[in-house]
């Protein structure tokens, strides 16, 4: 049976976001009967993520997080963000694994540190506008929903059993559309929306192996 | 961190956020928490961490517009 790998902190505003997005692609997944392994809190930890990976072997890591050019960050412990992948210190734990980090800039250099696998992430903030009308509940929130459909769409793609390189064109035509009809229905920050979904989907990077598949 | 931005570019940037950023929208940038309108205006005006990262994401927006980057990726084929 396929296993995927997936973390899911939750502790601010961005978390709580794709705490819950995440959740719509395990359900994905689950329907397609893979076996998802759901680390959050109080499992989501350091050595529980690096005994999963070397053990239990999952094609496919789907990291949610914050993170920057050399680290992707877990869940708070002890009020500090527990650093789960460090460039120079266990980076290697992710060779010749398919790997998927929504976080920030960490595919600008650790995701090039990976040997044998393919990194897709972000090289540039995974940003987002939030309509705080709703008071941050994700479900609800129409307008975080255009920028992480497309996200979303990249796990699934894979999933499907698309190749890393299909799947982040999928999550761009997506982008694409969502722009297009922005444009025509001039709808009330269209502009801001814009802008910021051309900035995600021009920070996506792929590194490795672009014809990998789940 | 003052003076970093061109005043023209920071004068660029403040209007687009006072002309095209709606009153209920929040930003939310990765680590760096999430801010309102208002609260964007002014990290753009201090120049601090949060307001040069979303000044430097704007004119990275503005240069595809100009150089037709954008129109461009509109127009490809799927």
């Amino acid at each position: 049976m396929k296993k995927m790998l997936v973390t899911r902190p939750n502790y601010d505003k961005a978390t709580s976001y794709t705490f819950y997005y995440a959740g719509l692609v395990i359900k994905e997944a689950e329907k397609k009967g893979i076996n998802v392994i759901d680390l959050k809190r109080p499992r989501l930890t350091r050595n529980s993520v690096t005994s999963i990976i070397e053990n239990k072997e999952p094609g496919l890591i789907f990291f949610n997080a914050h993170g920057n050019e050399k680290i992707i960050f877990g869940d708070k412990i002890n009020k500090e963000p527990e650093v789960l992948i460090k460039e120079g210190e266990n980076h290697n734990i992710l060779n010749f694994k398919l790997v998927y980090a929504r976080t920030c800039m960490a595919a600008s250099s650790l995701g090039k540190k990976i040997k044998g696998g393919c990194f897709i992430g972000y090289e540039t903030p995974f940003s987002f506008w939030t309509d705080k009308r709703i008071d941050a509940v994700p479900e609800r929130d129409k307008t975080a929903r255009l920028f992480f459909e497309p996200s979303n769409l990249i796990v699934i793609s894979l999933l499907k059993g698309n190749t890393a390189e299909e799947a982040v064109k999928k999550s761009a035509n997506l982008t694409k559309k969502t722009i297009l009809k922005l444009l025509r229905t001039k709808e009330e920050g269209s502009m801001a929306l814009i802008s910021r979904l051309w900035n995600n989907m021009e920070g996506i990077c792929i590194s490795g192996n672009k014809q990998m598949t789940f | 961190m003052k003076g970093k931005i061109d005043p023209e570019i920071k004068k660029l940037i403040l209007w687009r956020i006072d002309t095209g950023v709606p009153e209920h929208f929040k930003l939310v940038m990765g680590g760096k928490g999430e801010v309102d309108k208002k609260e964007l205006r002014r990290h753009v005006e201090r120049e601090d961490e949060i307001g040069l990262k979303y000044v430097e994401m704007e004119l990275k927006f503005i240069k595809a517009l100009s150089s037709g980057e954008f129109t461009k990726m509109l127009v490809a084929d799927d």
